[in-house]
């Protein structure tokens, strides 16, 4: 299987420092070592100890039946000493005297049926006395000549000489022990011959082990007797044979090599008492060989089926492990590429087999959060897709439907107190209307114990895993709802408050009915998940709104107070430089006077006192305008009302103004004398105001036309000019307080811009409206209106 | 008579009071006075005779000082000198604005005004 190769965020790959890991298939090869070797090493020296020791006992087994041989025919041979022995006792063999042979003889004879052959010598060699007819050239043979006698004489004890064939063509022995005087210095020997056929019999007639044989033979390496072997080889000369030599080399012991009849043996040797003879006692060493060779090619074939039994039973338990657990690594591999719908078979050992259980739950408990992940993000993706979030909170129950709930739904309090279904899903739709068709006959009781209630009273989540039909009864306020309740048929709900800085903007409600789904812990902690960035949503959009609208009254009004601002600082300005024509015009009078004068006749000072006069009221009049404007400002303007012709009115002020102006042709036209229950001064103030504004802004000068009407119960005033007129865009501005039109001209006509805004609060103030007509270039027409008393009009 | 050769000034202003005195105190010093209500009114005059001097109030209706000042540079160019009173804030700028040849802030002592006319109008004989 290939995987990708894709960094996976989380997985720790150390990347330098890997090390090569072993397989589970050379783990089980390693095994297989482990336990064949050390068992291929103990058995093959346990074969060869095998083997061995059934050598060693082959050996020790050849070496007792030597020694067997041995001491028989040390016992074949004390009959013949203790003969020898006793004959050498007796006072008469000891005599050695030839001449005494005869009764010595006769003694003998009586003593042994081999007396015949006993011969006694004396220290020379020579034969004294002989029980057989006189042997020729007997007393010839020197001392030399006889190695046995030589050796009796010197050792002091029995002994047995060299085999030979004896006198009646018998294979004898000769046989020798020494003589003593009564000081026990040895004098001579006596001898007789043993019969070695019949210690050839003797041997042959052990019960030799089978495959045994024996070979008693002297230290010249002549054969004296043997036995187990057809061929007759007594009287041979074997010395060279290797078992021989090994015998003669070293009296006693065992070892292998070669025995007289050229096979190879395994033998035991020991030497016979009193004599200088050997015996060999050997097996043939092949039987043993075999046996071994045997037992080892036994060992090899068992070992090797071992270890071919094990290499099998370990490729066995490697592909029994190593399968699945590479299946299992595969289904890792995929899960790390993301591919979640990946299963892992469940085969394998127990082990393994619960490994993949284990995976496979683990993939799906993954998958289903990869579901509520991705649930969770696209209803976010939904939620800050537009600050219009009753849409967008319709979007997300329908996402929630059916992949968490049946019917899924978001209450929240108005602020009348009531309480809003702002979105309902459902996964039969037909349901939908049932659900706001509940909701608006029984909206839940704030108090009471419906779970939105409850939710948006404590701030918790409600949980209802199951058992829900039991609190309908407890919700329910009549039959009908209960009806209606029961038809919605929910087994299980969740219902979670919607809470963004503490505080709690709703309950969203998820639901489960038809699909019989039951809750769980999880669900619920998703349900609060979704209920959280709800919640936010709406935080975000509210806080939106507000700020927009904060922001927009803010906006406003430092808008409003930099105008304010500006239109201060504009009438202060002008009302600085009003202030400072009076003034300047008094200052310069008062200088004029004070200068001497030439050519100045008494009339220039009538003249200056006249105009100072003049300033000065405009002076006052200009500060009591400013204190108006002040008093407006804060509300305070008193009336001082009493009934007045308000002809009379109109009359002094036209008087007044006439004076003002000697360009213009002043009027007043009226058939009616109305009376008004007014402040006199202000209402000529307003007269004032008018008349020097007609005056103002008809520098031409021309007709100013003053009219007093009763219309209905009101008195009618207007101020007509021919003057400039009033420009359509400063028309809407003509009472604003401070606003002078053609103040931003080059056509400045002075003033401070609170006359008419003066004049219409006084007005209104007496319960009048103020108002004009005006058309630029051919003069405006300004009028008001006050109630005309009860008294009706003063003709 | 000397009288009728010596300068005659042109006082321009909206004020009737502050037109009469200062025409007063020019006469007083031996001047000759001419008086104009506002720029229009002070153009038609100078049509009749050039001043030898003006002295020009800003703030008037149908020609303020202003463009008063702009259509008499454009007409007579610098000849005459102007001298504008003003009770403007910041009448030096006012002043420059118009290349007035001197300004003089109202309320004014009436020596002052003699001083800043003497300074910029040759003298009357």
């Amino acid at each position: 299987m290939t995987t990708p190769n894709v960094p996976v965020p989380g997985v720790h790959r150390p990347a330098g420092r890997e090390r090569a890991r072993w397989s589970i298939r050379t783990h089980l090869g390693l095994l297989v070592l482990a336990t064949v070797v050390p068992a291929a090493l103990l058995f093959s020296s346990a074969v060869g100890s095998g083997a061995d020791s059934e050598r060693q006992v082959t050996g020790v087994a050849a070496r007792a039946l030597a020694d067997t041989a041995s001491s028989y025919t040390e016992q074949y041979l004390a009959d013949t000493r203790s003969t020898l022995e006793r004959l050498a006792a007796r006072p008469l063999v000891r005599v050695l005297d030839p001449a005494r042979c005869d009764p010595l003889l006769a003694e003998l004879r009586s003593v042994s049926p081999y007396s015949a052959n006993i011969i006694t010598r004396d220290r020379e060699g020579r034969d004294v006395c002989s029980g057989a007819s006189p042997i020729p050239g007997a007393v010839a043979r020197t001392l030399a000549q006889q190695p046995l006698t030589q050796r009796v004489l010197r050792e002091g004890r029995f002994a047995v000489g060299t085999p030979l064939v004896g006198g009646q063509g018998r294979w004898v022995g000769p046989a020798a022990a020494p003589l003593r005087d009564d000081a026990g210095q040895v004098i001579g020997t006596v001898s007789m011959p043993i019969d070695l056929a019949g210690l050839q019999r003797a041997l042959q007639g052990l019960d030799l082990p089978a495959g045994a044989r024996l070979t008693l033979f002297d230290a010249s390496g002549v054969v004296i007797a043997h036995s187990g072997d057809a061929v007759d080889r007594v009287g041979r000369d074997v010395s060279g044979v290797e078992m021989i030599e090994m015998a003669l080399a070293e009296s006693e012991g065992q070892g292998e090599g070669t025995g007289i009849d050229g096979m190879q043996l395994l033998g035991g040797f020991a030497g016979v008492e009193g004599t200088d003879w050997h015996v060999l006692a050997g097996f043939p060493r092949e039987p043993v060989d075999a046996s071994a060779r045997r037992t080892l090619l036994y060992g090899i074939v068992t070992g090797l089926g071992a270890l071919i039994g094990l290499v099998g039973l370990g490729l066995v338990l490697s592909h029994q492990i190593e399968r699945p657990v590479r299946n299992l690594a595969g289904v890792a591999a995929s899960i790390r590429a993301g591919r979640l719908d990946t299963r892992a078979e469940p085969g394998g050992p127990r082990e393994i087999a619960a490994v993949a259980v284990e995976f496979n739950t683990m993939l799906e408990i993954r998958a289903a959060s990869e579901h509520r992940f991705r649930f969770l993000a696209e209803a976010g993706r939904v939620l800050s897709s537009s600050l219009d979030y009753k849409a967008t909170l319709a979007h997300v129950v329908r996402l929630a439907v059916p992949f968490m709930a049946d019917r899924c739904g978001i209450d929240m309090p108005t602020p009348d107190g009531s309480l809003h279904r702002v979105a309902v899903a459902a996964a039969d739709p037909a349901k939908e209307p049932l659900l706001y068709e509940v909701h608006r006959r029984y909206p839940p009781d704030p108090d009471g114990l419906h779970p939105v209630s409850v939710t948006l009273r404590t701030g918790r989540s409600q949980f209802q895993p199951e058992g829900v039909e039991v609190d309908y009864r407890a919700i329910a306020r009549d039959a009908e709802h209960l009806r209606l309740l029961q038809a919605l048929g929910t087994t299980s709900r969740m219902t979670v408050p919607l809470v963004a800085r503490g505080t709690i903007l709703g309950a969203l409600w998820l639901s489960a009915s038809e699909s019989g789904r039951q809750y769980t812990s999880d669900d619920l902690a998703l349900a609060e998940e979704l209920a959280r960035i709800c919640a936010l949503a709406i935080d975000n959009a509210r806080l939106y709104r507000d700020t927009e609208a904060a922001l927009g009254r803010e906006q406003q009004a430092r808008a409003e107070a930099e105008a304010a601002g500006r239109v201060k600082d504009q009438f202060l300005s002008t009302a600085a430089h009003e202030l400072k024509t009076p003034v300047t015009a008094m200052k310069a009078y008062v200088q004029l006077l004070q200068r001497p004068g030439r050519n100045r006749g008494p009339e220039v000072m009538v003249e200056a006192l006249a105009a100072l006069d003049r300033q000065s009221d405009r002076l006052c009049r200009l500060v009591e305008d400013l204190l108006d404007v002040s008093r407006l400002s804060l509300g305070r303007i008193e009336l001082r009302r009493q009934d007045i012709d308000l002809t009379r009115l109109a009359a002094t002020a036209v008087e007044q103004s006439r004076h003002a102006s000697g360009r213009h042709h002043l009027m007043l036209v009226t058939e009616h004398a109305p009376m008004v229950g007014v402040d006199s001064e202000r209402i000529a103030q307003v007269f004032v105001n008018l008349l020097s504004n007609a005056v103002k802004f008809s520098p031409d000068g021309g007709e100013i036309l003053t009219r007093v009407d009763v219309e209905g119960g009101w008195a009618v005033v207007s101020v007509q000019d021919h003057g400039v007129g009033i420009p359509p865009d400063a028309r809407p501005r003509v009472f604003e307080q401070f606003y002078r039109a053609h103040a931003d001209t080059r056509h400045d006509y002075g003033g401070m811009g609170i006359g008419l805004h003066l004049s219409r609060e006084i007005v209104e103030h007496h319960g009048g409206t103020m108002w004009f007509e005006s058309e630029e270039g051919k003069g405006s027409i300004f009028s008001f209106r006050v109630p005309v008393a009860e008294q009706g009009e003063a003709e | 008579m000397i009288m009728n050769f010596s300068p005659a000034i042109l006082v321009v202003d909206d004020e009737d009071d502050i037109r009469r005195v200062v025409a007063l105190l020019l006469s007083d010093e031996g001047y000759r006075v001419l008086t104009a209500r506002d720029g229009q009114e002070a153009l038609e005059v100078i049509a009749g005779e050039m001043p030898a001097g003006i002295l020009l109030d800003m703030k008037m209706p149908r020609m303020d000082g202003w463009q008063f000042a702009h259509e008499f540079r454009a007409r007579y160019g610098r000849r005459v000198p102007l001298v504008v009173m003003t009770a403007a804030r910041n009448s030096g700028q006012r002043a420059a604005e118009v290349e007035a040849d001197g300004y003089i802030s109202k309320p004014f002592d009436l020596d002052a005004l003699l001083h800043t006319l003497r300074l910029h109008i040759p003298a009357a004989i």
